[in-house]
Formats: structure tokens, sequence, C-alpha cells
């Protein structure tokens, strides 16, 4: 369980995240919404232990800052939104980088290759295994650096807008990936823009703006018009069926929505 | 299998290079010359003259190929070479302080000793600067400015340098050779080089996760300031000790990590150990090219890498540009 209290950020002397609390329970998806330069990436960053922060930042009662890179790395993993991979490696060595944290200075064992086979059939790249990372297009791309995350096979997941990008089916593959995940026992904190996608496939929500958290709880208790407007800035319409929330975006809330 | 054929070729080559030279020596008293003793003469060509060029020239073609596979690694840019952070024209520099100095002649340990007390202060400062800023593209561009402020510094002494000869003396050691390199070399800069390979190598499983891009290697349990402190202390010690006994040699750290890369997997990991072996196997044949291309007169070979280099690497680009990646 990640627990986070008090946490605030600074990058070059401007405050990013105020005291921002919040706890990840193993067996849950939590969506991290809000607009652009709310503070979710700095969020995961700080989370992941690749920024400095005051405040503190608990994992089953041990301190964050205290556990060594590699101890860290054991117990949570971070996709970051940036895709940038430097060499054309096959698909598989990406996914495999994914074991960095757990291999000692030989080759691979049997069961790490098997974590790796595991989360490239969980990824759908299987397929493209020894093909070169370049060659690919974004949205693969995506799934396969989702891939090497997941190989990691840490509690708790951290991913940046890892559906941008990709076509519907593969955003709702990748969803029910880390469904898949929870149902292990794991955490995911995964930031999304598309509201409909989150309130779908998200135990819970944390709605975040300018720094922090305004928002936190089930989907249809927390995703109102009123909020919306808030903090998005947008009207929308929002329809229930069988399968949850539906948001269709009309209009900016500065705006009059348009008349049908 | 790639690092056999070049693990064959740097010992071919070191074969060759033992067997060329203008003293003219058969292969059997060459060969006992090496080992047994016979004729004192051969002796002397073979242990004293032959044996430390052979082995120089290997072990700083390893130091340069190891340390432009690393360094293209941690900076993920296939552009990237042991040049570039300024170690080598550090380490110039503070060989020509030397040769201005008049202290050159005092020891034959004055001059390395000089490019290594050049390379250390480079590294000095590279290292203060990538702990105060931790970026790598900060360690890029303070290297470039270390290559330009060292090379200004260069031609300072160049200009206030007190006879023509002086002058010409400094500017055929800038060029880079391996000639007249004695076994008192050797003992001085291998130990350095073998501390720099170990230090580089320890490297290659952060250089992999750094495929990745900073944050997601970080974030695989990278320590990202342990590993440039590696790199750039191993570059210095590898290249430093090499640009202290033979002067400048170009090109081999940039084009040798390209040439075995579409050999490999492409993992920074897996390139290596063939581009260690892939430079010396380089700076071997080059060196005895330097020997054999104009009879007359020895070329400097950094002057031939440089000539071969440059033109091959437009070549490379041009036809793969793929590969470079």
């Amino acid at each position: 369980m990640l627990t986070a209290r008090n946490l605030s950020v600074s990058l070059s002397g401007r405050p990013i995240l105020h005291d921002v609390a919040l706890s990840l329970q193993p067996g849950e998806v939590v969506g991290l919404l809000g607009p652009n330069g709310a503070g979710k990436s700095t969020l995961m960053r700080s989370l992941s232990g690749l920024l400095p922060f005051s405040g503190t930042v608990e994992l089953d009662g041990q301190d964050l800052a205290a556990m060594s890179d590699r101890v860290r790395a054991r117990e949570i993993a971070f996709l970051p939104q940036a895709r940038a991979i430097a060499w054309p490696l096959s698909v598989e060595n990406v996914v495999r980088l994914g074991r960095s944290p757990w291999r000692g200075f030989g080759a691979l064992s049997p069961n790490d290759l098997a974590i790796v086979a595991d989360a490239m059939q969980a990824m759908d790249v299987a397929d493209l295994a020894d093909r070169p990372v370049t060659e690919l297009s974004g949205g693969e791309q995506a799934r396969v650096l989702a891939a090497r995350a997941m190989a990691q096979t840490t509690p708790i997941l951290l991913a940046d807008e890892p559906v941008s990008g990709l076509d519907p089916a593969h955003q709702m593959t990748m969803m029910a990936a880390f469904r898949r995940l929870a149902g292990q026992r794991r955490a995911i904190l995964v930031s999304l823009h598309d509201l409909t996608l989150a309130a779908r496939w998200c135990d819970r929500l944390v709605v975040m703006a300018r720094g922090r958290i305004v928002a936190e709880g089930k989907p249809a208790d927390i995703m109102t018009g009123e909020r919306l407007r808030e903090v998005f800035g947008i009207t929308a319409h929002i329809a229930h069926d069988e399968c949850g929330l539906i948001f269709a975006p009309t209009g900016l809330a500065a705006l009059e929505p348009p008349k049908v | 299998m790639l690092n056999a054929i070049l693990g064959l070729a740097c010992l071919v080559l070191t074969a060759v290079s033992l067997l060329v030279g203008p003293a003219d020596l058969d292969l059997r008293s060459s060969v006992s010359g090496l080992f047994a003793g016979g004729d004192e003469a051969a002796m002397i060509i073979m242990q004293e003259i032959r044996l430390p060029r052979a082995l120089l020239a290997l072990t700083i073609g390893i130091s340069l190929g190891l340390a432009g596979a690393v360094l293209q690694g941690l900076l993920r840019n296939p552009l990237a070479e042991p040049g570039l952070i300024g170690v080598t024209s550090s380490a110039s520099f503070g060989a020509v302080a030397i040769f201005y100095t008049g202290l050159a002649g005092a020891s034959l340990y004055a001059l390395p000793a000089g490019a290594l007390a050049g390379a250390a202060l480079s590294v000095v400062l590279l290292l203060a600067i990538a702990a105060r800023n931790g970026a790598t593209l900060t360690l890029i561009l303070a290297g470039v400015a270390l290559t330009s402020l060292t090379g200004a510094l260069t031609s300072l002494v160049l200009n206030l340098s007190p006879n023509p000869f002086a002058s010409y003396e400094i500017i055929f050691w800038l060029l880079g050779s391996l000639r007249d390199r004695s076994m008192s070399h050797v003992w001085l800069a291998l130990p350095l080089m073998a501390l720099g390979w170990l230090l580089l190598a320890a490297s290659a499983r952060a250089l992999d996760a750094l495929s990745l891009g900073e944050e997601a290697a970080s974030s695989l349990g990278i320590r990202l300031s342990a590993t440039r402190l590696l790199v750039v202390l191993g570059t210095a010690l590898a290249v430093g000790a090499g640009t202290a006994v033979a002067g400048a040699i170009g090109f081999i750290g940039l084009v040798v990590p390209h040439l075995v890369r579409p050999f490999t997997d492409r993992l920074p990991s897996s390139l290596l150990v063939p581009s260690a072996l892939g430079g010396g196997a380089l700076l071997l044949a080059a060196d005895i090219a330097a020997r054999l291309v104009v009879p007359t007169r020895e070329l400097n070979v950094g002057v031939l890498t440089a000539l071969i280099g440059a033109p091959f690497f437009l070549w490379l680009v041009v036809r793969a540009r793929r590969e470079l990646f």
C-alpha cells in the first residue's frame, strides 16, 4: 500500500504540487484526471522517487525516500509519458529491460523470460517480439513500453497517459490489462484524459487542478457537470448506460453550450 | 561469434604489427628475438621497439573503441565519441604545456604526466559541473566548451613558443603517433587504461536501461549520477592514459561502434566487447598502414585514422542512415 502525505514539490523555485495526500490500495485501478499542467506527471514522478519532494511517501510503512534505487524499482514501476527509445532494439529486448531491477549478473532466468512473455501477451505485442521498436507505429511502441513496465512485476504501477495515441481497441486492451494486474493484488495509478474510459475502467478517480487534489471518489459520485465546468472548463452531456458513465463534451464552459 | 572473429583479428594484427618495421628481420629471428633472445639486435628490436608499439596500438585502440561505445550509450547519441567530453584535448594541452616549459626532455614520464594531469583536471571540472546540474546534456555542452578552451590554450602555447623547432615538435606530437614508444610507456598507461575499462564495463546494465530515456532508467533503479561518474572517470582514465603516451588519435571511438552495431542486437551492453576488440584491431591496422604507405617516411597514425576515418564515416552516414541509430 502506498501512502503520500503533505506531498509538495517545487521545480526551479516554483511550487508545482501543494500538500497532496493520496493512497493506493492493492487491487485497485485509480484514474488520475485533470487538465494539462495540473501536476499529474509531477505527482507520478515524485511518487516513483524521481523528483525530490517534501512530505512523506510510505510504502507498506517504509519511507520511500530512504529506499535504495534498486529496492524502490522492485516496488514501484513508472511508465513515463515520453516514448523515446534510443536504439532499434527488438521488442523482446525492450520488454526484458523491465526485469533489470531483479536480475543479477548472469542471463535472465526462465522465470524472468516467462514474465516477459506474459507481459508481451497481455499488451498484444507477442507477435512483434523480433521487430525493431523503431519500425513500429506510435501506438505499438506505447504497448511495448507498457509491457516493459508490467514485466517489472511491482506491487505498484504508475502509468502516465499510457493510452494516448492508441486506437480504441488497444486503449481498452491496456485498461483491461491494468484490471487484470489489479486482480493480482497490484495497485495501478493511471493518468487519463478520456473521461468515459476513466469512468468505466477505474475503481476510483482522483481529480487534480493547479497542483492540488480537488476531488476523489467513485466516478459517479464526483464526475458531475459542475465539476467538469470548474476543473476542466467544459460543458458535457453526461449519460448513464448499463456499462457506466458516458461523457460527451459539448462546449467550453466560458462559452454558452451550442444550441442543438 | 562476432567477438571471436574480432578477437582473432586482434591477434593476427598484433602478430603482423610485430613483423613490420624498417629493420629487415625474417620471421624466425623475429620470433626468437621476441621470446628467446638469440641475436641481440633482433631481441632489442622485437622486445623494445616493436612489442611496445603493438601493445600500445592494441590497448589504446581498445580504450577508444570501448569509450566510444559507452559514451554513445550514455548520451543516447550516435555522434558521441571520447573526444566529445574534452578529455583528449585537455590531455593534449597538458602535454603541450610540458613541451613549452621544456620539462619534456627532463624525464620520459614528464610528458605523459602532463597529459594525465590535463585529463584529470578536465574530469574534475566536468564532475563538478555534472554534480551541480545533473543533466546529461550539460555534460555534453561542458565537454564542448572544455574542448574549445583547451584547444585555444594549445594554440596560445604554440603562439608563444620560443622557436619554430619547439612548435614543430608540439605539432608533431599532437598528430598522434605510436613510434619510438618503450615498454615504460606501456607500463605507465596499461594499468590506468585497465582500470578505465573496468569502470566503463561496470556501466553496461545502466546503459541498456538508458535506451528507454533517463526517467525510465531511473525508475528501473539506475542511479544516473553514479553512471555518469563511472563513465566520465572511466573515459578519462582509458583515453587520457592513451593520449598521454600516443597523442590525440581521432575517429576510432566514433567509427568503431557504428561498424560493429549492425552485427549485434543493438543493446548498448552487447556493443562493448565488440567495440573494444574492433578498436584494437582498427588501430593496429592503421598503425601497420602508417608504416607501410609511404616507405621512405612514416606517417603519424593520428593523421591516417582521421584521413580514412572521416570520409569513411561520411560514407557510412550516407549509405545507411538507419544503421546509425
